[in-house]
């Protein structure tokens, strides 16, 4: 039982870092300097 | 940690990674924003939110559904078409769909430093099939033309690019092949073309609209995580100026410095005729004629408007005579060589705009707008009527 807990944790944590690795794609593709704009 | 937790760990990983693409392939589909009026500064890059072209298309559906019936008016351009300083109530854009009647649609996809090209131009390209009746309206002074795959938002051409949503257009399949990674767009290259394969911007743009953000901005402080939908127009909660004399003298040396630098006075564009007048130079003409010609794929310019919107007759006075006439020779042309590039083109030049109707040199009052979007009006029923767009009397 233990094994399948285990096995089902790891998957579950599995899921959540390639969330977050989906999201890190977004956050580091981002400008560090916003774009400011002025024309007069 | 066992071998098998492991595996099942690798495997969470890849599902996590591909369900998000899914999710976020899904969401570039639905990712329309709600009551949509212009993208004010907290949608767009000035406080770094990207709108994806898919969020805007979607926006554009979600407004004006295909099978509508209505002619579909997409607003492109700079600052002065995205109503910098007015505010939600008195915006022109809503004045010129106030003109135009319930047999129109206007959306309004124009951008603070955006070129003739650029946002609303990239959306028309997009829709375009699908919307058989759309014109773009779309503005710029005379001389800037910039490249949308080079420009402040070429981001967004990029993005349309790589999902393959743009039309096929040969001169700027052949243009864009002669480029190199040398001409610095190589970080939106990898970066689009990336998000054309996951849509991470897609996914995680559309939850900073809806759900929170997680961009920090110095223009937000506070509220820089709150969904960007519960965020007002930026213009609504801005004190304003009151146009007035007084406050022009209070914007010098400053803005007359910037049109002195601008492209209608540049000396470089322009020589001076034995008669004293200025007239741009063949070589300003050949180059800007390629720019005008490049910005959109030839099927589509009958369909577009190009708007030389103008500037502030006060400040024009503090010009010299031969600075003045350079803005003169610089809408002229600016006006002959989009009309001969196929576009329409209007020009405000000789418009009778005043100078209380501007809120600094180039960005109009509310009532400056009025004016405005009365004159797109007419234009806009004029080129409907000449593509046939109209029913037969």
């Amino acid at each position: 039982m233990n094994s399948y807990l285990r096995i089902g944790a790891g998957f579950l944590g599995g899921i959540l870092i390639g969330i977050f690795f989906h999201f890190l794609l977004y956050r580091i593709s981002l400008p560090l300097e916003p774009f400011i704009y002025f024309s007069f | 940690m066992t071998r098998s937790t492991a595996i099942a760990l690798c495997l969470g990983v890849v599902a996590g990674f591909l369900g998000s693409c899914l999710m976020g392939r899904h969401a570039a589909q639905k990712n329309a924003y709600k009551n949509f009026l212009r993208l004010h500064p907290f949608l767009e890059q000035e406080t770094s939110y990207f709108p994806t072209s898919s969020q805007l298309a979607a926006t554009t559906r979600l407004q004006c559904p295909p099978g509508a019936g209505k002619i579909l008016v997409i607003l492109g351009g700079n600052s002065v078409f995205n109503g910098s300083g007015q505010k939600t109530p008195e915006l022109w854009s809503r004045v010129l769909q106030n003109d135009l009647g319930a047999g129109y649609h206007v959306i309004n996809f124009s951008a603070p430093g955006a070129g003739p090209a650029d946002t609303g131009a990239i959306v028309f390209q997009m829709l375009a099939r699908d919307y058989p009746r759309s014109l773009l309206v779309t503005n710029t002074e005379p001389g800037r033309y910039a490249p949308p795959e080079s420009s402040a938002y070429s981001y967004l051409f990029w993005d349309a690019y790589y999902k393959g949503t743009l039309p096929e257009d040969p001169a700027r399949a052949a243009r864009l092949a002669r480029e190199t990674a040398a001409d610095g767009w190589l970080d939106y290259k990898l970066d689009r073309g990336m998000n054309s394969r996951f849509y991470f911007h897609d996914l995680w743009g559309g939850v900073a609209y809806r759900h929170f953000s997680t961009i920090w901005t110095s223009w937000l402080k506070g509220r820089s995580f709150l969904a960007r939908s519960r965020l007002p127009d930026w213009y609504d909660n801005r004190k304003g100026h009151e146009s007035s004399e007084a406050f022009f003298e209070s914007l010098l040396p400053g803005h007359l410095d910037n049109l002195r630098r601008s492209k209608s006075v540049d000396p470089q564009r322009f020589r001076k005729e034995a008669d004293g007048h200025w007239v741009q130079t063949a070589e300003s003409i050949q180059n800007e004629a390629e720019q005008i010609s490049a910005l959109l794929p030839d099927a589509l310019k009958p369909r577009t408007i190009v708007v030389f919107t103008p500037f502030n007759p006060w400040f024009l006075a503090h010009l010299d005579p031969d600075e003045r006439m350079r803005v003169d020779a610089s809408f002229r042309t600016g006006t002959k060589l989009a009309q001969e590039g196929g576009y329409h083109a209007l020009s405000t030049a000789d418009k009778p705009f005043e100078a209380l109707e501007f809120g600094d040199t180039v960005h109009l009052s509310p009532a400056g707008g009025q004016r405005l979007a009365h004159l797109v009006a007419a234009a806009v029923q004029d080129v409907a009527r000449e593509q046939h767009f109209l029913p037969a009397p």
